[in-house]
């Protein structure tokens, strides 16, 4: 194995013994070859901070991660996947269960390693097998349920014992699973929730029927978990997976503190990486996150220092909701067009009001999720926190990017933006695309798109 | 049929009733016709219901793209074109619209009416299995749903008016079921478009006119003996059949195929269960929409329950091949296809998948398929 | 001061040269696969026509799909802003701009300066632009440039509802199968275009001062369709399809202000 591809993931000293041997079994099933390493090293050279110890340790937690899927079942333990965007406190929970379990949102997994490192390119045999077997072709379905049921048809991750289907926000994700049962007999755990709610009181209204109801789902999944994977999900051991993620959370707070910064420190590409490799619910994340984050906060509290960055100082600002597994697409272009991007959707934004306490651990969690989330809860909740977001970080602008088969999130864009333009009075894009799908994108529309953005937020400021 | 010319009649109507009944102070309540919402409880508020299931027009659906993303199903995306373009007169009626939501789909549609329709909606959350607190979470809905329409009306609604009207309903339903269950004969007394249409008709008719109607109407074809071409004996099913979309029935109907029966999730009113209200009628209401009827392709775990459903219609109406019609986009009922094709095959049951976006455009290539479907079956 | 604008879009190259504030000249050319090649073509045209040397120019700026595919220009503008710009120097009251080009549809809006304030544009399909007119012309064997008078003649506009071009293909063939009129389709093919772009455009409200520009701007009866389908009057410039490079060719004018002294080849 390449020495300096061993570096650029952070693996070294020890673990090199244990993992090189792995991660040549993993590659090779993946059919990675030396051509292929090549051209990752390039890749995340170029997208990401590699000079950046934190970054390679980042990079390291997700390789290792999914080394530890492909493997999982040849390591003789007991396989769950979660969906993605994850339930992240129950499957934390169960990707700490035992060292017997393994469990994680494996398309997650999967796509945010294979796009970036590899290139898109080296997903599109996964989609279009997956566009064989039921799942509409193109941008009709989504690509991280493509990834779930292609990645296992095609022998690459092994067939679980347990598909823990989170459809509190997606129809398609218990559909895919259907055809997986269909397929191979694997058990389905379901967590459901309803979209009764148009959102106008978010985040007061939360209505506790609807508490009640999610809570109820997460509780019978955690049972099935506990029943088929045979080990016990217990209210302690979640209560445990709760506040371990939530060290995690506060290990990231200096970090997000330091993007407000000007200049802003770190690329966005970096700072989606992290979130994605750490907040994923997988067990490498939740156990070598925290140092990996205490190494970077060391080190971009240097580049702080140094009046560093991505984007020159005194940029303008604007907040992007989310960007392809593979950002380059994307983050590069518009932080080469001179815009920070300070956050994205995924950072907290802090919430008026006082959260409900809850003695149940599984009320705790759907009330939680539906006030992290707007979009969890409803349309126009989603609408709510994006202006709370822009507000918040003092946005010159606002770049919507939209995950077309996503009909949570692609909907409404118009109206967030007609609202945002009016009520905080900063011009808002609208960049459609996908996750992993880069089949269709059209990179010459998107750079126009974003340059005439780019010339009306420079304007203003 | 001479029966429903009086039916016809009073459809001609209808719009211009309904208004002057608004004129005289009855609420009108709409809905989305997704099998969800227990028509049972408008009726017990002194309101009426309209059914919101127009489909089949380009139009709307173009229109609708200056209020929703691209990417949804065909129907949903519809409604807003229909209310915005002010096309169907009858989307313009209601007080108060109540939108069952389903999927993210028909949430889709319940988001584009609050933010751009003008009217007040209603949501019903309708969760997406039978389990247990599934059913107290409807009830729950159902509970919240009667609060407010009492509050339109200023009417209560007392157990004894529900369990008439759920009677009334229980009429209903039955005699649509008569009806269909006579397409088992070898020589079906009424084609499947006709009962469609019979169907539509009966969400937006003053009931008591359709009762008396289907009443006579049943009457008549028990008796009648007329031989009607047999054609290939078709199971039509999917996501929604609005009322409009005639093109699929249209060319089956052409191509010589003989629509035996048909299962659709919205558009059409579903007849299969009553409702048994002898103890508390709203815990009734609750166990029939929800508990009785056969899930929809967007239930967690559909499968299992609807395939058996469908196979024993198959069964029981001697079906010679499946149609099946889903909008575009969607996917629920898109991946079930998929998997009821493979469960299909092993029978050797021939099965014909098609999908709409309500362009004339697809009528050539539709029929087609569709020709060359049936021919195969008849060739046998 | 002597600058140039080039605008190279998937269907043609387009180059305007400017002297201080005046057009010297022009030239449209089409694109045949090679973005650069053509650029270079319709700029050495141009000056050959302006009687200057590319060395006499002070400036060159490029926009369109290829603008990044030019080497000797010295900077690339994005389309929308080019458009703008063009538009505003010609026609001052304009606030809605409508671009119709051969791959891409735009709507901008634009405050008095001139200043793009909000623009929208096609998603990825072809429908809705210019490449649809080019099928429908071969479908139905008329010239493209027949196609605005001939549907002026339309007595009974036949409505094609396809959102798809290859369904469109098939929609007018079996159309004209059934006998409808050439006149007819084409009035139909038009509105579709109309609709498809006003419904981009309709978070925008067209009001007066819509300005219509692109290669399909040439056409009257796409113009007519626009008119009718969002209910207010179009000015189309004389040469609606040269305001890219000519916003170009000004910003470049500008740009070359701000530094003057300063060697070009800086920027």
């Amino acid at each position: 194995m390449d020495p300096e591809f061993l570096n650029l993931i952070g693996i070294e000293g020890e673990e090199l013994n244990k993992e090189v041997p792995r991660l040549e079994k993993a590659f090779g099933i993946l059919k990675i070859v030396p051509k292929d390493i090549d051209r990752a090293k390039e890749r995340v050279s170029r997208i990401f901070s590699m000079e950046l110890r934190g970054m390679r340790k980042i990079w390291g937690i997700a390789v290792k991660e999914l080394v530890d899927l492909i493997l999982a079942k040849e390591e003789g333990k007991k396989v769950a996947y979660g969906s993605y965007p994850p339930l992240s406190e129950l499957l934390v929970a169960g990707s700490l269960a035992s060292d017997d379990i393994y469990c994680s949102p494996a398309e997650a997994v999967i796509d945010m390693v294979l796009s970036p490192m590899f290139g898109p390119d080296k997903v599109v045999p996964i989609l279009e097998t997956a566009e064989r077997h039921g799942l509409a072709p193109n941008l009709a379905a989504c690509s991280f349920l493509k990834t779930r049921l292609g990645a296992i048809v095609n022998g690459i991750v092994p067939i679980p014992d347990l598909l823990l289907s989170f459809c509190f926000l997606c129809d398609q994700t218990p559909k895919t699973d259907e055809v997986l049962h269909d397929l191979y007999g694997i058990p389905v755990a379901y967590v459901d929730n309803i979209f009764e709610d148009n959102g106008y009181g978010w985040p007061e209204d939360i209505s506790q029927e609807r508490v009640e109801y999610f809570a109820n789902e997460i509780r019978c999944c955690a049972e099935k978990f506990s029943q088929v994977m045979e080990h016990e999900l217990t209210e302690e051991k979640v209560r445990e997976a709760v506040a371990l993620n939530a060290n995690v959370f506060r290990a990231a707070a200096d970090l997000r503190e330091f993007m407000k910064a000007d200049p802003v420190p770190l690329s966005q590409s970096d700072f989606m990486m992290i979130s994605r490799a750490v907040y994923s619910a997988t067990r490498r994340g939740s156990l070598e996150g925290i140092e990996a984050l205490a190494i970077l906060s060391e080190e971009v509290k240097k580049r702080i220092n140094q009046g560093v960055g991505p984007v020159a100082k005194g940029a303008p600002r604007v907040l992007l909701t989310n960007a392809p597994m593979d950002p380059s697409p994307l983050v590069t272009v518009i932080e080469g067009l001179g815009l920070a991007i300070p956050a994205t959707s995924l950072a907290s934004a802090p919430i008026k009001g006082t959260p409900r306490a809850y003695d149940s651990i599984w009320e705790h969690i759907a009330y939680t999720l539906m006030r992290r989330r707007g979009a969890y809860h409803s349309s126009w909740g989603w609408i709510l926190q994006l202006k709370e977001l822009a507000s918040v970080w003092n946005v010159d602008g606002l770049i919507i990017f939209v995950h077309l088969p996503c009909r949570q999130y692609e909907l409404f864009p118009l109206k967030a933006k007609e609202v945002i333009e009016k009520e905080i009075g900063i011009p808002v894009v609208i960049i459609e695309g996908d996750f992993v799908d880069l089949r269709d994108y059209n990179a010459q529309q998107t750079r126009t798109r974003l340059e005439t953005f780019a010339e009306l937020v420079k304007r203003r400021k | 049929m001479e029966m429903t010319k009086g039916l016809l009649a009073h459809l001609d109507t209808r719009l211009s009733e309904l208004r002057q009944q608004k004129e005289r102070g009855t609420k009108i309540v709409g809905y989305t016709p997704t099998a969800y919402m227990p028509e049972e409880l408008v009726y017990a508020s002194g309101a009426l219901p309209i059914a919101l299931d127009r489909g089949g027009d380009i139009e709307p659906v173009l229109a609708s793209t200056s209020y929703l993303g691209r990417v949804l199903d065909t129907f949903c995306r519809a409604q807003i074109g229909y209310r915005v373009m002010h096309q169907e007169p009858l989307y313009q009626i209601p007080d108060l619209v109540i939108v069952p939501v389903t999927d993210l789909h028909v949430r889709g549609l319940a988001d584009s009416w609050d933010f751009f329709a003008g009217v007040e909606v209603f949501r019903l959350g309708v969760p997406h299995s039978k389990v247990g607190h599934a059913f107290q979470h409807y009830l729950a809905g159902l509970n919240l749903l009667k609060e407010r329409l009492e509050k339109l009306t200023g009417l209560e609604i007392t157990e004894k008016r529900l369990r008439e009207e759920i009677a009334l309903s229980n009429s209903l339903r039955g005699l649509l079921r008569e009806i269909s269950l006579m397409r088992k004969s070898e020589n079906p007394p009424i084609s499947g478009k006709e009962f469609i249409r019979l169907s539509h008709d009966s969400l937006h008719a003053d009931r008591h006119v359709m009762i008396k109607a289907l009443k006579s109407l049943r009457d008549e074809l028990q008796v009648n003996k007329t031989i009607r071409p047999k054609g290939a004996r078709i199971l039509l099913t999917g996501s929604t059949l609005a009322w409009g979309d005639d093109k699929v029935v249209d060319l089956l109907e052409t191509a010589g195929a003989s629509i035996v029966v048909e299962e659709f999730c919205e558009g059409l009113r579903t007849y299969w269960e009553d409702v048994n209200a002898d103890d508390d009628p709203m815990k009734a209401l609750a166990d029939s929409y929800l508990m009785k009827r056969v899930p929809c392709a967007f239930f967690r775990g559909s499968p299992e329950e609807r395939f058996d459903f469908l196979l024993r219609l198959v069964k029981d109406f001697n079906v010679d091949g499946v149609v099946w019609y889903s909008l575009m986009y969607r996917e629920t009922y898109g991946i079930e296809s998929h998997i009821f094709h493979k469960v299909l095959e092993k029978t050797n049951m021939p099965m014909l998948i098609v999908n709409s976006e309500y362009s004339p455009a697809e009528t050539g290539h539709l029929r087609t398929r569709i020709e060359t479907f049936i021919q195969t079956i008849e060739r046998g | 001061m002597r600058v140039a604008g080039i605008d190279v879009g998937a269907g043609t190259a387009k180059t305007v040269i400017l002297e201080d504030e005046e057009i010297v000249s022009w030239k449209v050319m089409p694109v045949q696969g090679n973005v650069a090649q053509a650029a270079e073509q319709v700029t050495h045209e141009a000056l050959e026509k302006a009687g200057i040397s590319l060395e006499a120019l002070d400036c060159i700026v490029s926009t369109g799909y290829g603008r990044d595919a030019i080497p000797f220009a010295h900077r690339a503008i994005s389309e929308i802003i080019c458009h703008a710009i063009g538009v505003h120097f010609l026609i001052p009251s304009a606030r809605i701009i409508i671009d119709i080009g051969a791959q891409d549809s735009k709507v901008m809006r634009v405050n008095q300066d001139g200043k793009v304030i909000d623009f929208a544009m096609n998603d990825k399909c072809a429908a809705g632009t210019g490449r649809f007119l080019e099928v429908m012309a071969q479908v139905l064997g008329v010239s493209l440039e027949e196609m605005g008078s001939l549907s002026m003649t339309s007595k009974n506009l036949c409505s094609i509802s396809s959102t798809c071009t290859v369904f469109a293909e098939t929609e007018v063939i079996s159309l004209r199968a059934e006998g409808k009129h050439i006149e007819d389709l084409i009035a139909g093919i038009h509105r579709a275009i109309a609709i498809r772009v006003v419904t981009m455009g309709s978070h925008m409200k067209f009001n007066h001062g819509t300005v219509f520009t692109g290669g399909v701007a040439k056409n009257v009866g796409v113009k007519n369709a626009l008119e009718k389908t969002s209910g207010v009057e179009i000015i189309v410039p004389t040469e609606p399809q040269i305001t890219g490079a000519l916003g170009a060719a000004l910003a470049a004018r500008e740009a070359c202000k701000k530094h003057s002294g300063s060697a070009m080849e800086d920027m």
